[in-house]
């Protein structure tokens, strides 16, 4: 009994501890785009800590108890919503029993909150679809003027939680919105030089990308969300290809490749990869990064094509 | 206990249909309303299973007390389960298990209530629930990694498992690692381990548990756990030890492609005038998206007789809602024909997306 008294006595005292030698807020992302605005409008006051790395495809992360231990020290875990990470964040905000996490409170928050909403499906919702996610397509922050948005989002969030620096937030706010409204203007002055792209993409990753680059998303490799295709769809795949004549096979990093590199190899079409998430490569840093490295890659093969 | 089953099942037939019925009409004025209603799942396994000769060694091993909980052969359903979750308010979450064994029985598996929000890293877990023994205990049928339970938790805990009424308390260590300490106390009432009519015995749990991140693709975990737990009839106190590591590997770039899962886990029961001990070694490998290759080695030891249990298993998952599984099995004791069983089981999830426990 004397044992477990100091036991509990040393966890007390490393809690203690613990919590002195954290600085600013703890905030925790679901993923590497949420840190990267996290950060952008947090700045030093927040201590910015994502669960799935950059290269993951966040739809399948595995519920690791170590993340339950980020989760659990978390003042703030913001996740994106729209059931993208339904098969493992529930059980790493149960496993945590973190006070501030409990549902409904200020602690949570759900990105998807600030940006309208594409592919959300009208009528009954059932697993026939394949993977549908009911509330609407997750992949948002592929459209900058999203980022921008969900950055605000964020802002708002850290004044209401740390008003010590609420000016601070509000500054780094009004300095990113600037900041990507130029490069906003920047891209699509680049991208309206291009016209319009035709394309064919793995999964739904380019809704809203596709949305503001004014791509034209001509099919899916997957049959349905979440469903490998068969024979049969990858030759009426090749057929559309080639009579539509499509030029590129547009891949999430994190897609596996050996249907596009088939689909490629027999329509002629290229297989292009592309980062859907900041630190899908190395050399992708930051949230802007995403969308220079994408308008890059839509510049070269626009050069490749005219060849 | 099937009309009750039957009851539930109908009671969501209308929960749904009525609703719709109803819509037009304001809830204030009908009070049927549909907003708050449980999200529901349901998983059914199928099982066909032939064994290859003489099944000598399950009828021996049958008069230890207990058969191995293999079904008989041809085609049965192995079981139906139902479950229902929801927050009760605020404060609490309530999860409930409804399962049939077959088609000729249905009970109460799980329904407990899970505390949120308290204080100082616990979580406090009441009702009847899969007790927080080992790695195999917890787990539903459908989450088995094999057809059957391993001999030595059918032998120790009951064809049922440790499956008890109580509560659990767990408490997260504030250190670097995810390290658990879990206590439980349960209404024992066990057909192997305890029972006592006396509501001042209870059976005590005990549980200790690890992970540490070798690396981004890969954890260690190592947890012990010891039940304790006193049997009326006899006067006699039954206890339980257990260890269990368990290795897991999946490389980040490429999780839903390449998973490897190596687990062992060895039980110890002193209980009314014998001793059981065994455990089980297994190894899982996810070859592609859909391929699993898996093969494990499991005994079990009671009064120097040890039955053993090798098994071999392919596994064909076409998404994370079905799943068609082939397994071989050869379970083999001294001075009995070795018994070689085929099985094959189907099974799939319908309903509110399930969560995946790692």
């Amino acid at each position: 009994m004397r044992r477990l008294a100091v036991l509990m006595g040393v966890c007390a005292l490393g809690v203690f501890i613990g919590s002195r030698t954290g600085w600013g807020l703890r905030v925790v992302t679901t993923t590497t785009d949420l840190a990267a605005l996290t950060r952008a409008v947090g700045g030093e006051h927040v201590d910015v800590h994502a669960i799935a790395k950059g290269v993951q495809d966040p739809h399948y992360v595995d519920a690791k108890p170590s993340f339950i231990r980020k989760v659990n020290r978390a003042d703030l875990l913001i996740f994106n919503g729209l059931e993208l990470e339904v098969a493992w964040l529930p059980l790493l905000i149960e496993g945590a029993r973190n006070r501030a996490l409990t549902p409904g409170s200020a602690g949570l928050l759900d990105a998807s909150a600030a940006v309208n909403r594409l592919e959300v499906p009208l009528g009954e919702v059932d697993r026939s679809q394949g993977d549908i996610h009911p509330q609407g397509n997750p992949h948002y922050l592929l459209d900058p003027r999203n980022g921008v948005l969900v950055a605000q989002l964020i802002g708002d969030r850290l004044r209401q939680l740390d008003p010590a620096h609420a000016d601070n937030y509000a500054a780094a706010q009004v300095q990113f919105a600037a900041e990507m409204g130029s490069r906003i203007e920047h891209w699509e002055h680049r991208l309206r030089a291009m016209g319009s792209i035709s394309l064919v993409a793995f999964h739904r990753t380019w809704t809203y990308l596709g949305s503001w680059a004014n791509l034209r998303i001509a099919n899916y490799i997957e049959e349905k969300p979440g469903i490998p295709a068969g024979p049969r769809h990858l030759a009426a795949l090749v057929d559309q290809v080639t009579a539509e004549n499509i030029g590129v096979i547009a891949l999430a990093h994190y897609n596996p490749t050996r249907s596009a590199e088939s689909l490629a190899e027999r329509s002629g079409a290229r297989v292009v990869v592309l980062p859907a998430a900041v630190l899908a490569f190395d050399d992708v840093a930051t949230y802007p990064d995403v969308f220079e490295r994408i308008v890059s890659v839509f510049e070269g093969w626009e050069v490749a094509g005219s060849d | 206990m099937i009309p009750k089953c039957l009851a539930a099942l109908s009671a969501s037939v209308l929960f749904v249909a009525l609703p719709m019925y109803l819509r037009a009409q304001s809830t204030t004025v009908t009070g049927v309303s549909r907003a708050a209603n449980p999200a529901i799942s349901a998983n059914v396994l199928y099982l066909a299973a032939v064994s290859l000769g003489d099944s000598e060694v399950e009828g021996e091993h049958a008069e230890g007390g207990d058969e191995h909980g293999e079904e008989a052969p041809g085609a049965n359903v192995q079981e139906l389960e139902l479950r229902l979750t929801s927050f009760v308010d605020p404060h609490v979450k309530a999860d409930i298990t409804l399962s049939t064994h077959g088609i000729a029985e249905a009970e109460v598996e799980e329904a407990f209530v899970t505390a949120l929000g308290l204080p100082a890293n616990l979580g406090l877990k009441a009702g009847k629930f899969l007790a927080a023994f080992g790695k195999h205990n917890p787990l539903h049928t459908h989450r088995y990694p094999f057809v059957e339970r391993p001999l030595a938790h059918e032998d120790v805990f009951g064809e049922e498992g440790l499956n008890e009424v109580g509560v659990e308390l767990g408490w997260l260590l504030p250190v670097e690692w995810y390290c658990e300490l879990v206590g439980g106390a349960y209404n024992g009432d066990n057909p192997i381990l305890f029972h006592s009519e006396d509501e001042e015995d209870i059976a005590i749990l005990g549980r200790f548990r690890n992970l540490v991140d070798l690396n981004d693709a890969t954890t260690l975990e190592f947890g012990v756990s010891g039940l304790t737990g006193r049997e009326e009839e006899s006067r006699t106190r039954s206890n339980v030890a257990g260890a269990d590591l368990t290795l897991k590997w999946s490389p980040l770039e490429t999780q839903r492609y390449k998973a490897l899962t190596i687990q062992v886990e060895y039980l110890h029961g002193d209980m009314r005038d014998n001793t059981r001990s065994g455990g089980y070694g297994f190894g899982q490998f996810r070859l592609s998206r859909r391929w699993w290759v898996q093969g494990s080695y499991d005994w079990v030891t009671e009064a120097d007789h040890t039955t053993s249990h090798t098994r071999a298993l392919v596994a064909f998952v076409p998404t994370e809602f079905q799943a068609l599984r082939l397994q071989y099995g050869a379970t083999s004791a001294k001075g009995a024909d070795t018994d070689h069983r085929i099985s094959l089981q189907y099974n799939f999830t319908i309903g509110s997306h399930p969560a995946h426990a790692y």
